[in-house]
């Protein structure tokens, strides 16, 4: 998505599956638009596979519009370059309650864009290993904090930190570099 | 002095009767089906053949309906419309030589499009574009295949405030 202009543009994807495609899975992109236009992106239960980029892309360029992708509950596997990604400071990706694997990176940032986690994501297998997720800030807005508060109550996984594992309630551990 | 004739006033007279004619050919549902003819009126007991012409022959705010299984062509939409396959078979676009199987240019604003059941296929010879949103208020786009390819396989392009969803829709095999 690339609109232009300066309205809000609100995108929702619900059970989409973005698959074998040449560029990213799905783009979402400010960078041709600008203030006080915004362009806001939610996924939801959707799946990007094996794009020859990026599985979900939030993307923008300094003076344009800001950028938000929220990903819920959404797949991204086997991506040439990483699960996901974020470019500039206007843009960001949040992520909760999804699968990051099998991708070249696990993600990229540009430009001092910020991809925050909801901290109960699962990322393994892929191949570089990436950075640490930053974690949602409590008390963003009123919605984010209750969201991440609820999270918190059901987070059913624990994180060592030493070792890079993360363990569920039964003690099954799976390699993981999210940040809890 | 300019004489008016019968038959000159019968002429006129007979224009503008098809005038009101064809404004009144459009109705708020119509249908397409691979059995149709685009010089069918498209009203769902005389439907027509392509979504080109079904769309022309629809009411703003009104609905295209497949009947059965085909190729409907490409498509530019101008207006609030919703074009529906709730499940008879397939319904497809297929797009090759650069071209772009449905463009929206609804108006900024009011222009509601809704599709559904609608599969957009490129066919090679030059490829294309699946979808391009450039105008319209909302978009929504459910139970929808958009997969081979040259250029984008959904390509949003809003010039001003627009609200748009996709459910249950497979994008793949694009270039794009």
């Amino acid at each position: 998505m690339r609109p232009t202009g300066n309205g809000a543009v609100k995108l929702t994807l619900t059970g989409v599956e973005a698959a074998s495609n040449s560029l990213d899975g799905v783009f979402v992109s400010g960078q041709f638009s600008f203030p006080p236009g915004t362009v806001d992106a939610v996924v939801v239960d959707s799946k990007a596979v094996g794009n020859g980029t990026t599985g979900f892309n939030s993307f923008s360029t300094s003076g344009h519009a800001p950028t938000s992708v929220m990903l819920t509950n959404s797949v991204s596997i086997g991506h040439g370059l990483a699960g996901i990604s974020a470019s500039s400071s206007v843009a960001i990706l949040r992520i909760g309650h999804s699968t990051v694997s099998g991708n070249e990176q696990t993600w990229t940032t540009s430009g001092n864009a910020v991809i925050e986690t909801f901290g109960d994501n699962y990322v393994t297998g892929n191949r570089t290993a990436a950075p640490r997720f930053r974690r949602a800030p409590r008390g963003d807005n009123h919605s984010t904090h209750q969201t991440e508060k609820s999270l918190l109550r059901a987070n059913v996984v624990r994180f060592a930190p030493e070792s890079g594992q993360m363990a569920d309630r039964l003690g099954r551990s799976a390699s993981c570099h999210e940040q809890l | 002095m300019t004489r008016i004739t019968p038959s000159l006033f019968l002429a006129a007279l007979l224009g503008f009767s098809f005038h009101v004619a064809s404004a009144q050919a459009q109705y708020v549902r119509t249908c397409v089906s691979a059995n149709g003819n685009d010089a069918n009126t498209c009203h769902c007991t005389q439907p027509c053949r392509t979504f080109q012409r079904a769309h022309d022959q629809t009411l703003s705010d009104g609905e295209v309906t497949v009947l059965d299984p085909g190729a409907y062509g490409p498509l530019t939409i101008t207006k609030s419309i919703s074009i529906v396959n709730d499940g008879v078979g397939e319904a497809s676009i297929q797009v090759s030589g650069g071209g772009t199987g449905i463009i929206v240019n609804a108006p900024n604003g009011g222009g509601y499009v809704n599709l559904r059941g609608i599969t957009i296929q490129g066919v090679g010879f030059g490829g294309g574009t699946g979808l391009t949103f450039n105008t319209g208020f909302t978009l929504t786009m459910t139970n929808c295949v958009v997969r081979n390819h040259t250029g984008n396989g959904i390509e949003l392009l809003p010039n001003a405030t627009s609200h748009i969803a996709i459910s249950n829709t497979l994008a793949t095999d694009n270039g794009g």
